[in-house]
């Protein structure tokens, strides 16, 4: 386990470094240039003296490779550069934002997961019913609605008609709890709904092959109750592929909070990002796709171990 | 017992009285929510980044002069001035007890160091052409009096410094080190609380503010609404009170609704520039008519901005301003054929091929690239769309990398000066035609902003709108609305039309927010 385990570390940071490596020179090929995208802001021409002024600031006056190994050795000192847009270090700018979204996603999965496997369960026990057809008729509806359509839908009848809930926008937790909480329920019932979808699907059908497995009938023959049956020995072996979807579609869930994130104004790390793209803002999109790519990686590396401790052959 | 039943009728009546007219003062809300479209990616006040944080740094510096909410030129630091007879030197006296918000008197020193700012190439201070250009000097004088010295004649020398980006700063604050892009401390109605980044900026009033009884509202905040949509459900949901950049489908759809209040005045105006590069077919005058005449401007204003908006044959002085009288509104009109027989004359009697750039992060802007293009491929002219995101576009922009570009933008000043920084020759810049190069229009630029007698600027630039006309390094499209909506609540809230749009912070010290 632990060779394992090493082994899979390994590998995932020659993964972040081969990610951050292509991200950094495909944003130096990127058109579009942040110096003059920050001086030519109102029909004057850009100063050749505050054009080079801006460019040694910013460290853009340096050849590629050079501003590259620089970059490489602010990331093994933890310094990750300032952003251009946010003016201060790009760790504080993500530090702020990262936790935002990962709240965000946290509460959709808790809601999809509340929501998707009981229902799942619920849908293949009682195969083929009204119950099932309703359900799954549902889930095809929450799988292939974007996010952005029915975030606006939420917003037209929760907050624009019924005015039960705020229709955007983000209070800080510290600033008043209430109305952090009440800004959350809109966007992460907005992604949950598509991702309980996908569970409920994945439940329903894993827990129907478990039904029809071999190794249930001899429970019931050594007198185990039906809901016995289905509760202890079925839901574990259901829960292996349905813990797979789950960590295969956190980056889905990450995605999905990029429009999620701009439907409802809230300030996550996608919206961050959107910002730093379209205002060329090199060290910000660097240091922001540093972080999804590793979150992205850890996570399948985290299902590849949960896999271990669910599935002793996978050890 | 009767007894202490009166004192406790008396009592009532007294908590009624006490709450009634308290609430009276208290009807008003102690906070207005503003809505804005873009989060400011720096706060230096002499740097133009985008209208919207000009909207809230206006709020924060105030310079020596700048327009009224009645449209005037009028003082803010400054109390009077004097210009010498030559034109050359300007006096100012500075409005005494006017200070900045650590409470240090603003003196001649700050006005000297803050221009001396503007003026050093490497701050990047946006117009820093302006004042360079007509050699600057400024003197201290004493405490309260400062000086500009000129080297030439400069007309609309006032509206310069009128400009929200000729703000004055504290030499000192500057000096103990503190970071101007992401903090700021100036002598307006309201002072900087804090940035909080993705989310908004918070200002409150400032208790030492030169008039009296203003501002009105004690806490100012402005949130940053990036998605139109979100922004439009925010206000009418009453998170904010007031939103920018409402576009013309959204003031259709508030105008239909009700129960806010909807300010749209006449804003930017929507041109096409034109490469004028010598191997480019656009370096003839007769191929640049020949567009003018081709576009169909009402279907621009139909597609793009939802029938609201003005056309625009002519050039963009309204009439009755600026010793204008509208004899050029007409100068163009959609004609195909005679845009075909130019075409002919300038030797393309087949048309030719060129690219259209405009952006796809602005659908308005996209939207008028078609429609041109369209037009044009009526009289031969195959224009490809090229429509990269914002950022690429100006850097396309700023370095000529076109053949035709789709811009939506505004005169910086109010005089006619205005029109150098679009046909003045010179370098490849954001609003200029690159390569064009007309002597004449030089001149007549040059004269005008010279010229101190008012009939004779008339008539220079009655003579350059012409000339503009004629050779049409730029052609006009349409005028665009400018448009704020704001929730029922809200008292006083108004804005200028044209170029003033863009400064439409000069209000927001009067705003009340009713309590609901």
């Amino acid at each position: 386990m632990a060779r394992f385990f090493a082994k899979r570390t390994l590998t995932a940071i020659i993964q972040v470094l081969i990610v951050t490596t292509i991200v950094f020179f495909a944003l130096k090929m990127m058109p579009g240039d942040p110096v003059l995208l920050m001086l030519s802001r109102d029909g004057s021409s850009v100063d050749p003296a505050a054009y080079e002024a801006l460019a040694k600031q910013l460290g853009l006056d340096k050849p590629i490779l050079r501003q590259y190994r620089n970059w490489l050795t602010g990331l093994f000192t933890g310094d990750l550069g300032m952003s251009y847009t946010e003016r201060r270090p790009v760790m504080d700018a993500i530090g702020d934002r990262l936790p935002r979204t990962l709240e965000l996603a946290g509460a959709s999965l808790l809601i999809a997961v509340v929501i998707g496997i009981p229902l799942g369960i619920a849908a293949a026990v009682k195969r083929g019913s009204w119950v099932d057809l309703l359900l799954t008729g549902i889930s095809s509806l929450g799988q292939s609605v974007p996010v952005y359509v029915f975030g606006y839908i939420l917003v037209l009848i929760f907050a624009l008609n019924m005015r039960l809930l705020p229709s955007s926008g983000y209070v800080p937790i510290h600033r008043n709890p209430v109305e952090h909480f009440r800004r959350l329920i809109l966007p992460a019932c907005t992604i949950a709904f598509g991702f309980s979808a996908s569970m409920l699907r994945m439940t329903r059908s894993s827990m129907l092959e478990a039904l029809s497995s071999e190794f249930v009938r001899p429970l019931y023959a050594r007198g185990l109750s039906k809901a016995r049956v289905h509760m202890k020995h079925m839901v574990r072996n259901m829960l292996i592929p349905v813990v797979t979807i789950i960590g295969l579609q956190l980056g889905a869930l990450i995605a999905g909070t990029v429009l999620c994130e701009a439907v409802f104004n809230w300030p996550g790390i996608a919206t961050l990002l959107v910002k730093a793209i379209s205002n060329r803002d090199y060290p910000l999109i660097q240091g922001c796709m540093l972080i999804l790519s590793i979150i992205f990686i850890v996570t399948n590396m985290v299902v590849d171990l949960l896999y271990g401790l669910l599935d002793p052959r996978a050890r | 017992m009767k007894a202490s039943r009166l004192t406790l009728l008396l009592t009532l009546v007294l908590v009624l009285v006490v709450a009634l007219t308290g609430s009276g003062s208290a009807n008003y809300r102690d906070e207005v929510r503003i809505g804005i479209s873009v989060e400011p990616t720096t706060l230096d006040p002499h740097v133009h980044s985008n209208v919207s944080t000009r909207y809230i740094l206006q709020n924060i510096y105030r310079s020596l002069v700048s327009y009224q909410t009645n449209g005037e030129l009028g003082y803010e630091i400054a109390e009077s001035h004097t210009v010498s007879e030559d034109g050359l030197v300007y006096t100012f006296k500075i409005r005494e007890g006017v200070t900045f918000h650590d409470g240090t008197p603003v003196t001649a020193e700050d006005v000297k160091y803050s221009i001396e700012r503007i003026l050093a190439p490497e701050n990047g201070a946006t117009f820093r052409s302006y004042f360079a250009e007509v050699g600057t000097v400024v003197n201290a004088l004493d405490d309260y009096t400062v000086e500009f010295v000129l080297q030439e004649p400069c007309a609309p020398f006032m509206e310069y410094l009128s400009l929200p980006e000729s703000a004055i700063i504290s030499k000192k604050w500057m000096e103990a080190g503190n970071d101007i892009t992401t903090s700021a401390m100036g002598a307006g109605p309201y002072k900087f609380v804090g940035w909080d980044r993705g989310l908004q900026i918070d200002l409150e009033a400032y208790e030492g503010y030169y008039r009296p009884g203003l501002p009105k509202t004690k806490n100012v905040s402005f949130i940053f609404y990036l998605d139109e949509t979100t922004r439009n459900n925010a206000l009418l949901t009453g998170e904010v009170d007031i939103i920018d950049y409402v576009n013309a489908a959204s003031v259709i759809q508030f105008e239909k609704i009700g129960g806010v209040k909807v300010y749209s005045k006449q804003g930017p105006f929507m041109l096409l520039q034109f490469n004028c590069g010598e191997h480019s077919p656009f370096s003839d005058w007769r191929v640049r008519q020949a567009v003018a005449y081709a576009i169909d401007r009402e279907a621009v204003i139909d597609t793009a901005f939802s029938g609201r908006g003005k056309p625009l044959y002519g050039f963009p002085t309204i009439a009755g301003q600026l010793g204008y009288h509208g004899e050029l509104d007409d100068y163009f009109y959609r004609d195909i054929e005679k845009a075909k027989q130019l075409l002919a004359e300038a030797g393309y009697p087949e048309g030719f091929t060129c690219n259209i750039l405009a952006t796809s992060d602005y659908s308005f802007h996209e939207q008028t690239a078609l429609v041109v293009q369209a037009a044009l491929k009526e009289i031969g002219i195959e224009a490809i769309p090229e429509l990269p995101d914002w950022a690429t576009r100006i850097e396309r922009s700023q370095t000529g990398d076109f053949d035709i570009i789709v811009s939506g933008t505004l005169g910086k000043i109010v005089d006619m000066d205005w029109a150098s920084v679009f046909y003045k020759s010179g370098d490849v810049r954001m609003d200029f035609s690159p390569h064009f190069h007309d002597e004449e229009i030089d001149r007549l630029l040059e004269e005008g902003r010279r010229e101190l007698d008012e009939a004779k600027r008339n008539e220079i630039y009655q003579r350059f709108r012409e000339r503009a006309l004629e050779l049409s390094p730029i052609v006009y499209i349409c005028w665009r609305e400018q448009a704020f909506v704001t929730s029922e609540q809200v008292e006083d809230f108004d804005f200028l039309s044209g170029t003033l749009s863009n400064q439409a912070g000069m209000f927001l010290e009067h705003v009340l927010v009713k309590g609901r």
